[in-house]
Formats: C-alpha cells, sequence, structure tokens
C-alpha cells in the first residue's frame, strides 16, 4: 500500500494512486522488502514494545535488565574461575566469561526471541497489514538491549581492574572492526536462523522448546565458557565447523585482543550467514501468512 | 466512465476446520505403501468462493448476508489480514481497515501517541501525522483527553477515535466492518454521514452492517453474500429486498423437523406454523395494515387427550406479546387440527418476529408440554409512503421502534385559549 499523498488536504484522495495486486502466494520477497522501507518505524515500535512487556508488572522493573545478565555470569566466574580454575588467556576469569557471554547471549537472545515473535505479536498480525518480516527482526531489540547493557558492565569491570590491576585489558582501536563485525554477524545469523523458526512455531510451539535445549547445548560447544587452547590444535577445525565459534573468537579478540583470530573461519562464516539469511527470507515470505493463519 | 478502484475476480479463501498433518504425519505417509489406507484429508471450509466484482471510485458498497457469509472474510482479505486461497484483487490507493473497532490501539499510551502510531502503521510521514492529529481529535470529540491513557478512556471515547483515526486518514478504500455497531446513537449518526461525504468526495468504502436501513440510506451498491457465494449484486432496494425475503424463507422451513424434539411426544405432534394472509394464501412477508393469520396444525394420538394451545410473538430480542386458546378443547379421536389465530391488522410493528408454539396436552390429569421455539420467523412493513412521509424524520433510530405498533384511538383538542399579550406590555 503506497504512501498517502500530502496533496490531500482538500479531502479528496489524490486520483493517480497507485496500483496493487492482492494474490493467494502474497508478495514476492524482494516486494516486502520495499515494504519494509515504508514502514521502517515500526521497527522502533516493536522493539520498544517487547522490551516494555518483558518487565511490565514487575516490582523491580528494568533493573531487570541488569539482574538478568550478571546473575549467570557471576555464577560461571564462581564455578569455573574459582571452583574448576579454568585458566583464562591473559585477562581475569570475569572478564573472560563476560565477554564470551556476551556475543553468545546475543546470538542465542535474537534467535529466541525472532522465533517467538510472530506467536507473541499473533495480535497484531491478525489485525493489520504490515510486512510481517519487521516483526521477527524487531523483536530482537531486547536482546541487543541485553548485549548493550553486558558492554556497560565489562566497562565497569574494566575501569575497576585499570584501578586495581593498573592494566587496560583492552585491544588496541585496530582489532574494533572485528569485534563490530563478529556482532553484525550474530545479529544476522541469528535473523536468518530466524526467519526459518518463527513462522515454524507460529504452527507448532514444539519448535521453541526443541530450540532452546538446542541452544543450551549449543552454547557448550562454542569457546564461551573456556578458551579454545583447552582444545588440542588438531581439532580446532571441528570447533571451527561450528560457525558461532569463529564469531566469538572474532570478538573476543576484537574487545580484549585475547586468543587468536581465525580469519579463515570468519570469512565462511560470512558467507553462511549471507546463505542462511537469503534462504531465510524466501521461506519466511512464502509461509509466513499460512503460519499466522493456522496458530 | 469513472475510474475503477477496486476489482476482485474469483476470490476464494478457503479454512480447514481439523489442524493440518503434523510434520511426522506428514513423513509417515511418504513411507506409507501405496495403496494402503491414507488418513482421510482435512475438512475443508470455503468461508469465500469464487466472489468477483469491480468498483468505481466513490462507490459506497453494502455488504450483507447472513452470519458466516464470508463477509468479514472479504474485508480481512481486502487489508491483507489474511491471504486469499485463490483469486486475485486489483485496488488503487491506500486502503484504512476498520475491522475490529479499536483494534491495533494500545491502552497504555495516550491517545496523541496512538494517532501517531496508527498514521506510522500506514506509512504517513511525520508532518503528514501532526496536520491530521487535530481534525482526528476533534472528530473524536476528545481534545481534554489528548494526553490520556487509552485504558482509561470510556468505551464510547475508544471507538469515536478508533473511526476518526481511520477516517481521517483519507484512504482511497475504506473497510468499516460493523461500525454501527456500537457507540450512540448520535455518534452512528455522524459517521453515517462522514462515510457518505467521503463517497461523495471520492472515497470507496466497504460498509459490512446488519442495519437494512443504514445500508438502503448510504450505499450505492449492495452485495449479498451467503455461504461465501455471492448471491446478488444491484441496487440497495432490490437486495436488501432480496435478502430479507431470503432471510424467512430459510427459516419457514421451521416446520419441517425430525421425528425428535420438544414438539413431539406420545401423545401429539406440532406439524406446521405458518403465516397466511386474510384470504388465506401463505406468506412470508407482512404489512402493518393488513390483517393475517397464524395456522397452527397440530396431530393428537390419543383419545380422551384435552388440548391447549400457547403462542408468543417476540421482536427486539423481547416478547411483544402472548396469546392463549381461551379454552380447552377434548379429542375424543385421533386426528390432525388446525389452529388459526387471527391477528389484527394496525398491531405488528415493522420489525421480525419469531413465533413460539406451545400446547399443554393433559391426559388423566397427567399433564405434558410440547413446543416448537423458532417455529416461524416473518418481517412486517410498515407502509410508511402511503401514511405521512414527515414523521419519517421523527422515526429514525431505533429509539422510536417497539415490538408492537397498535393503532389506538387519539383525540386533540383545544384545551383553553392561551391569551398573548403583545411584547410592548409586557412588564
Amino acid at each position: 500500500m503506497a504512501l498517502l499523498t500530502t496533496s490531500a488536504s482538500n479531502g479528496l484522495p489524490a486520483p493517480a494512486a497507485e496500483e496493487w495486486v492482492i494474490e493467494p502466494r502474497g508478495r514476492s520477497a524482494w516486494g516486502q522488502l520495499r515494504e519494509v522501507w515504508t514502514y521502517r518505524r515500526l521497527f522502533g515500535y516493536f522493539g520498544k514494545r517487547s522490551v516494555e512487556r518483558r518487565y511490565r508488572n514487575t516490582v523491580l522493573g528494568p533493573a531487570w535488565l541488569i539482574i538478568r545478565p550478571v546473575f549467570p555470569i557471576a555464577v560461571r566466574t564462581l564455578v569455573f574461575g574459582g571452583v574448576l580454575g579454568v585458566n583464562s588467556p591473559g585477562v581475569p576469569y570475569f572478564l573472560f566469561t563476560m565477554i564470551g557471554s556476551s556475543v553468545w547471549d546475543l546470538f542465542s537472545g535474537c534467535l529466541m526471541w525472532s522465533t517467538r515473535s510472530l506467536q507473541l505479536n499473533r495480535g497484531f498480525i491478525g489485525r493489520l497489514y504490515f510486512p510481517r518480516v519487521i516483526v521477527p527482526a524487531a523483536t530482537m531489540a531486547l536482546a541487543f538491549v541485553n548485549f548493550l547493557i553486558m558492554l556497560g558492565i565489562m566497562a565497569v569491570a574494566l575501569a575497576y581492574y585499570y584501578v586495581t590491576d593498573h592494566r587496560l585489558y583492552l585491544a588496541p582501536l585496530a582489532h574494533l572492526p572485528w569485534a563490530l563485525g563478529s556482532v553484525v554477524l550474530a545479529v544476522t545469523l541469528a535473523l536468518g536462523v530466524g526467519l526459518w523458526t518463527s513462522p515454524m512455531n507460529a504452527q507448532y510451539r514444539d519448535v521453541r522448546f526443541t530450540l532452546s535445549y538446542v541452544l543450551e547445548f549449543w552454547a557448550l560447544l562454542t569457546p564461551v565458557m573456556y578458551p579454545l587452547s583447552h582444545i588440542p590444535q588438531k581439532y580446532h577445525w571441528i570447533v571451527f565447523l561450528n560457525p558461532l565459534a569463529g564469531v566469538v573468537q572474532a570478538f573476543k579478540w576484537g574487545v580484549l585482543g585475547i586468543e587468536e583470530l581465525n580469519v579463515t573461519a570468519f570469512v565462511i562464516d560470512i558467507g553462511l550467514t549471507l546463505l542462511v539469511l537469503l534462504s531465510g527470507l524466501w521461506y519466511f515470505t512464502r509461509v509466513e501468512a499460512q503460519a499466522v493463519d493456522r496458530s | 466512465m469513472a475510474e475503477e478502484s477496486i476489482s476482485v475476480s474469483n476470490l476464494g479463501k478457503c479454512y480447514r476446520t481439523s489442524k493440518p498433518p503434523s510434520p511426522w504425519q506428514q513423513l509417515a505417509q511418504k513411507f506409507r505403501r501405496k495403496g494402503a489406507a491414507t488418513p482421510k484429508p482435512a475438512h475443508e471450509i470455503w468461508a469465500l468462493k469464487d466472489v468477483s466484482f469491480a468498483l468505481e471510485r466513490g462507490t459506497i458498497l453494502g455488504v450483507i448476508g447472513p452470519n458466516g457469509a464470508g463477509k468479514t472474510t472479504l474485508l480481512k482479505i481486502l487489508a491483507r489480514v489474511t491471504p486469499p486461497t485463490e483469486g486475485r484483487v486489483v485496488g488503487r490507493g491506500t486502503v484504512a481497515p476498520l475491522l475490529e473497532l479499536g483494534a491495533g490501539l494500545q491502552p497504555d499510551m495516550t491517545a496523541r501517541e496512538n494517532i501517531s502510531m496508527y498514521m506510522t502503521w500506514n506509512g504517513l510521514s511525520r508532518a503528514d501525522i501532526e496536520q491530521r492529529t487535530d481534525d482526528i481529535v476533534a472528530f473524536a470529540e476528545i481534545e481534554e483527553f489528548i494526553d490520556t491513557p487509552l485504558k482509561r478512556f470510556s468505551n464510547g471515547m475508544y471507538v469515536r477515535l478508533a473511526f476518526s483515526m481511520a477516517i481521517n486518514m483519507q484512504p482511497d478504500i475504506l473497510l468499516a466492518d460493523e461500525i454501527l455497531a456500537v457507540g450512540d446513537l448520535t455518534f452512528q449518526e455522524r459517521c453515517l454521514q462522514r462515510v457518505e461525504e467521503a463517497g461523495a468526495a471520492g472515497m470507496t468504502v466497504f460498509f459490512v452492517s446488519h442495519d437494512m436501513a443504514a445500508i438502503q440510506r448510504l450505499c450505492t451498491r449492495v452485495i449479498l453474500l451467503n455461504g461465501g457465494q455471492l448471491v446478488l449484486d444491484g441496487d440497495p432496494e432490490t437486495v436488501v429486498n432480496h435478502y430479507e425475503q431470503a432471510a424467512w424463507t430459510m427459516s419457514a422451513g421451521g416446520a419441517k423437523r425430525g421425528k425428535k424434539g420438544r414438539h413431539v411426544s406420545e401423545h401429539g405432534e406440532i406439524l406446521s406454523v405458518r403465516l397466511m394472509s386474510a384470504d388465506g394464501r401463505e406468506i412470508g412477508v407482512a404489512r402493518h395494515e393488513e390483517e393475517l393469520q397464524l395456522r397452527v396444525t397440530f396431530s393428537a394420538l390419543t383419545p380422551g387427550l384435552t388440548v391447549r394451545a400457547v403462542i408468543s410473538m417476540s421482536a427486539r430480542g423481547v416478547v411483544a406479546f402472548r396469546t392463549a386458546q381461551p379454552a380447552d378443547i377434548t379429542v375424543a379421536e385421533p386426528g390432525i387440527f388446525a389452529i388459526r389465530v387471527r391477528i389484527p391488522s394496525h398491531l405488528l410493528a415493522d420489525t421480525i418476529y419469531t413465533v413460539k408454539v406451545g400446547i399443554l396436552l393433559v391426559k388423566d390429569g397427567e399433564q405434558s408440554t410440547i413446543a416448537m421455539d423458532n417455529a416461524l420467523v416473518f418481517r412486517v412493513y410498515a407502509d410508511h409512503d402511503s401514511g405521512d412521509k414527515s414523521l419519517l424524520m421523527l422515526y429514525h433510530g431505533s429509539s422510536w421502534s417497539g415490538v408492537v405498533m397498535p393503532e389506538l384511538t387519539w383525540n386533540v383538542a383545544r384545551e383553553r385559549d392561551i391569551v398573548m399579550i403583545p411584547e410592548t406590555q409586557r412588564p
């Protein structure tokens, strides 16, 4: 549906209005994407809504935004860094687990929320028209807010260690593009997978439950809580079969300058992400309408 | 030749009543040997089938039909909320859906935020939004509440806001589903006027309503849907009349029921309930000015049965009146009996009546009843044209309509004179 012509202030709709067609197959992926631009302000709306709804009717309210990520990190630091004594290469274990978890949680959070997004916003989708693809993308805002808060906590921790250890555990500025690249990759890959899973989840809720187990297992396969050096060198290629390994390693290297950067894995990840994203867009635009009808 | 606004061709929408096979069932089906019994295909319901029409710009199209006819499905497809299963729609310009009043409004946000949100949904720019907010608020009459969260709004304010937002979008096509079902009479009137003006200004309007008076007043064309199919497409008068006729031929067959139910017992059965004109023809529609007969036939199967019948007529959701057979009759031999009840002219109002028939049967001091609840449905027309047309102005709107419209004896006479004192002489 086209933009309203602004000259219509005399009460008359503009005579030469744009023509549109409704057909069973719905719009093509490309048509939908062009429409996304018209409806771009909905990103802000759905993003805000998803964050607000999450903490409505809670006593602590936005405080949960900080408590939720910090609590598991504190537990991990205690168990892995303290009790089990997993060594962290060159930085305090708290920083080490924080850096890995932040980008991992960004990925898993984005994937989880985009998977649930169609189901959560069913009321809207059943009543109003807009390009549906905005929903899984915008709902990821919740995971992104979480990520920013973790970065904030990390900044505080860095300042703390600077004062106590007199060391700034920060990578040189030249590493920054790798950090940014890995964030973009984590979000895009999550969106690509989410475009597959969200219409499925609208129809069969099993998807969401299965996914939560998959993610738990996936986290263990990814060098988040342990450094890659814990794994013998000859098996590293197996680790890097997991696309998230390359992303997490690049983020660690980009922010703290720890461990090594695997450029090959990162480039393969870019290709894989594009593949997943494009196929996800194709699949999503093909089935979204039916999925919502049947949910 | 006016410009075409929207054209719908062979539109169909199919819903499955049972769930689609789960992925496991689909997988299992693939491995099943050919010839083995396959599970029954899911039951399909065509909410809309083979609907085609084209509208010119500025058409106010009335969409009528019984519940479940596919009216809302049609509008939902046009609003792109649900995709069609087959067919094609080609339209021009913007579409503003008003499918469920208040759908998409956020109770936690203020009126101003909601307006801005709604306009954003519809792809308007920020400058446009500010310009139109005043119009919306003025029409909805919520100036003082613009910064109040909607959850503190009364129902009426909510509904006014929703309508005002949709119409002030100045869409090329407005989809209005039962907008008159809520809101007070003055607001309904303003809605109708506004839709009328919009139509005149070139807006194409889909107007779904059960209010035939509003349809006839507002619409330039009407389509009748039934069971998902387009039954009739034409001028309002023809289509509305056809629909109202059809409504009771559908339900007048009420007497053709099974051998079970409350209307049957061992002693007897209510066989038929019919509406007849004074000269004995069966009719489906009656006029206020004519005398009518209700004809009830029943069988009495037990000798020595005492029978007494009661009839009640309901309209507008209440019992209009009840009438009972003045005295019992005793059945000596089994047989079929006919009751005729004369309904005088100038009694029934211009509305739809539902007739309920009950018969009290007494055998050896033991009472039982047989009854038929929706035995007959019919419509009565009051012929305003032959009467004083100027009264119509007063009658418009339901507050002047009752369930009976009896002819009473009126007497208007001068009671006493008033002495008019010229203004200059007043103290």
